[in-house]
């Protein structure tokens, strides 16, 4: 993705180092994990669904992180 | 004095233009919202009054949606429309949810809070009154990011305490992160799962779609290119798409990637950043 070249290259003075996003259809975790742990660099692995998303799933999720800190 | 001042490509005479235009246009603006705020806050009396009346009166569940389509009928009669039965249980459920009116105030349009009124989960709801009084959102863009769940995506990857000040003041970006959500939702592609498509195909639909496209990745975000030519050494490269985001102020790079993330696609990425972070110094 060339965050390099573009921090060198296309950066203006009072721009900050670029981000990245890889936009993956199929979202490995162990990858994710590989690719933050390994790296301080503005680099992200994301996934994209083409179908709205299952709200009560995600609210399931968020409850669960709201309730363990507890 | 007496002489005529020369108008055409007078620019001192364009100005003064420009400054009636200017504070006519802003205090149409402040009129607008003046009458919202008011409307609003008296539509959440006319819930608190309809709830002290049913309070007074005891009045059981079944009987409320009664009340409500009577009050309705006679409303109409005397003061005209916007007094439907729907409208009353919006007003009705706006005392309700928020009983102090302080927090409501000067924030959302009547049409905006009533699509909010919708939403169970008060983290969830004071989220959106948050995000769609600081970004302006028209209705469609609140339709959209609601049935999108922009707040459960950015919420399923922060941990408790930031969630509770997500839901409080909306999304604050001050770091990279806060404008990566894990999902984003491209159902506006209309492409069917299980079709076989490439990476240049799903390039082409982003292209077509760029407006809900920019929206779903969040506020802040321009358009700078796609297929953006990049020249290392003696090759050529290409990034999919290049954008810029305007509070950051950095590039944001997406690359495309159908297949599962390759270690190599992070370890190349590794190494050309690396190169050239090294030459920076």
């Amino acid at each position: 993705m060339y965050m390099g070249y573009f921090a060198t290259e296309e950066n203006e003075i009072d721009d900050n180092p670029p981000i990245g996003i890889i936009l993956t259809r199929n979202n490995n975790e162990l990858v994710v994990e590989y690719a933050t742990y390994n790296m301080d660099t503005n680099l992200f692995v994301s996934k994209y669904e083409l179908y709205l998303p299952n709200k009560e799933e995600l609210k399931k999720l968020v409850d669960k992180i709201i309730n363990e800190d507890e | 004095m007496n002489e005529p001042i020369e108008i055409e490509n007078n620019k001192d005479y364009e100005e003064l233009i420009k400054s009636i235009e200017n504070i006519v246009s802003s205090s149409k603006n402040k009129i607008a919202n003046t009458i919202n705020d008011t409307m609003v806050e008296t539509y959440w009396n006319i819930g608190k009054y309809i709830i002290e009346f049913e309070q007074k009166g005891k009045v059981k569940a079944e009987y409320g949606q009664k009340l409500l389509l009577r009050l309705s009928k006679d409303l109409k009669l005397r003061l005209g429309k916007g007094y439907s039965r729907s409208n009353l249980y919006n007003m009705r459920k706006l005392y309700e949810l928020y009983p102090i009116f302080q927090p409501l105030a000067g924030k959302l349009s009547w049409t905006n809070l009533c699509e909010i009124l919708t939403i169970n989960d008060e983290m969830e709801r004071n989220f959106y009154i948050a995000e769609a009084s600081k970004e302006k959102w028209s209705k469609r863009t609140l339709k959209r990011q609601m049935e999108s769940g922009l707040f459960l995506k950015l919420a399923v990857s922060k941990d408790k305490d930031e969630i509770l000040a997500l839901a409080k003041t909306g999304q604050e970006i001050n770091e990279p992160k806060d404008i990566i959500k894990s999902i984003y939702t491209l159902d506006f592609l209309n492409i069917e799962d299980k079709t076989d498509y490439s990476e240049s195909q799903l390039e082409e639909k982003i292209i077509e779609k760029l407006e809900d496209f920019l929206l779903e990745l969040g506020k802040g975000f321009t358009f700078v290119g796609r297929q953006y030519p990049i020249h290392i050494g003696n090759d050529f490269y290409h990034a999919d798409l290049v954008f810029y985001h305007r509070i950051l102020k950095c590039f944001v790079i997406i690359d495309l990637k159908i297949n599962k993330v390759k270690h190599e696609d992070i370890r190349t990425n590794e190494y050309v950043y690396g190169i050239f972070c090294d030459r920076r110094k």
